[in-house]
């Protein structure tokens, strides 16, 4: 893992922030002890080793790829994988297969075959295959075993769980451990655990109406929470093009495409960072059922159309614009 | 196909330039609304656009597995039956399930300077 050094920040109010990349993302390591933000630091770049080592789609030496090319052969993981395979179909099952953690394949033939820092923004057209539905349910784990078998031609992705897995884990141990209050942002899924800082922790949730990496110029709010998790899934936040397709990365089960959704960006606060993140990608490719589904989960919401309206659902504050305080 | 995709189908024809993909996934019966909702839009773009007509090739693959909400095994269509195998659940699955459908605190709104920021990724 390229695991970038981490930058150190002194955010007053007696917080300190550590800053890096990995995964492919924005990492920031929040504490409310500033003393302690090393040794977190250093927890958190072994969480992140651990986790790419184990689960990552692009590096050759990765225990995914290993597993993604076995052409259906059951073969033996890691503890660290099958727990994470276990999670991921446990979205699957509770977001009844609209996190589906084997479309791997399908993001392949779109041409999200490497990093996406490293994907080309436009290239040659590629062929569209439209699956009927999805094969999480083929997926053979024994968990105690420790063996998995993938059905020949499907690849395993694990990026909509693994993160926000790997962002919980982190911030339980970070404060296990060393007992200070902690928030862990893996490419902005938020995990936080112990005693957060007078207020909460304050998380300014941003909509972006073009790529990412362009300035974010959608509906802004900042809200805090206490603790769990704080996620958000957006349409625009991985884009490239292959011919005149326009492409992203939350695919829909039903088809493997990109989704087709009325919701550009949706974030979620949960007891979890995972319950976060399964529930707003859901909501992405469960596109104009997404707030009922929400509703009856009972996890606070914030939608916001591709006309940039935002509906807050289940108690999340209806929010005055911060570009409007 | 169902009238309803009959439906959209007939619609996508109707676009202009559709490229490829809708009219092959129209032929074929085999995708349901979901797919050729996908194309026609995106073809609806390209007719719209100023871009040309895409070139992307649309081809369809055999349904060999379950329908996403349908969490038993189904036949398939060429009559071989998918396999559902045990999947234990680790205490970290089970903890991420239970929390799917547990309520939580709602966020509050603060004026605090943000220590981090979620945007999608």
């Amino acid at each position: 893992m390229s695991t970038a050094l981490a930058a150190r920040h002194d955010l007053g109010a007696g917080l300190a922030a550590a800053d890096l990349n990995a995964l492919g993302v924005e990492v920031r390591l929040v504490t409310t002890a500033p003393e302690l933000l090393e040794a977190a630091t250093t927890m958190l770049t072994a969480e992140l080793g651990a986790i790419d080592l184990a689960c990552s789609r692009f590096r050759a030496d990765s225990e995914l790829v290993r597993l993604n090319a076995s052409a259906g052969a059951t073969v033996g993981v890691s503890s660290l994988l099958a727990q994470a395979i276990a999670v991921a179909l446990d979205a699957a099952r509770t977001s009844g297969g609209d996190v589906d953690p084997t479309l791997g394949s399908s993001l392949v033939r779109l041409g999200y075959d490497r990093d996406f820092c490293q994907l080309p923004a436009q290239a040659d057209p590629v062929a569209v295959t439209i699956w009927r539905g999805s094969s999480w349910q083929q997926v053979e784990l024994d968990i105690a075993a420790r063996t998995v078998r993938v059905p020949a031609g499907v690849q395993l992705d694990l990026g909509a769980t693994a993160k926000a897995w790997c962002a919980d884990r982190a911030a339980d141990r970070i404060h296990a451990e060393l007992g200070a209050g902690v928030l862990v942002s893996l490419g902005g899924d938020i995990a936080a655990a112990g005693h957060p800082p007078a207020g909460g922790w304050p998380i300014r949730v941003q909509d972006r109406r073009r790529l990412a990496g362009a300035q974010a110029d959608g509906p802004t709010a900042t809200v805090s929470i206490q603790g769990g998790g704080l996620a958000t899934s957006s349409t625009t936040a991985r884009r490239w093009r292959r011919g005149d397709l326009t492409l992203h990365h939350l695919l829909d089960p039903r088809t493997g495409m990109p989704a087709l959704s009325p919701w550009r960006t949706v974030s979620v606060s949960a007891p979890t960072c995972l319950a976060a993140n399964v529930a707003t990608t859901a909501a992405i490719v469960r596109a104009d059922n997404a707030p009922a589904a929400l509703r009856r989960a009972g996890l606070p919401a914030r939608l916001v159309s591709h006309t940039g309206e935002v509906t807050c659902l289940n108690g999340w504050p209806v929010e005055v614009d911060d570009d409007h305080r | 196909m169902s009238t309803k995709d009959q439906r959209i189908a007939a619609r996508a024809r109707g676009r202009r330039r559709l490229g490829a993909a809708t009219v092959a996934l129209a032929a074929t019966g085999v995708v349901g609304s979901a797919g050729l909702a996908w194309a026609a839009e995106h073809s609806a773009a390209t007719a719209s656009g100023t871009s040309q007509a895409t070139t992307t090739n649309a081809t369809t693959s055999s349904p060999t597995s379950t329908p996403t909400s349908t969490p038993s095994p189904t036949p398939t269509s060429a009559g071989s039956s998918s396999t559902t195998v045990t999947q234990t659940s680790s205490s970290a699955a089970s903890k991420a399930a239970s929390s799917q459908t547990t309520s939580s605190a709602a966020p509050t709104t603060t004026t605090s300077n943000p220590v981090a920021t979620t945007s999608g990724s």
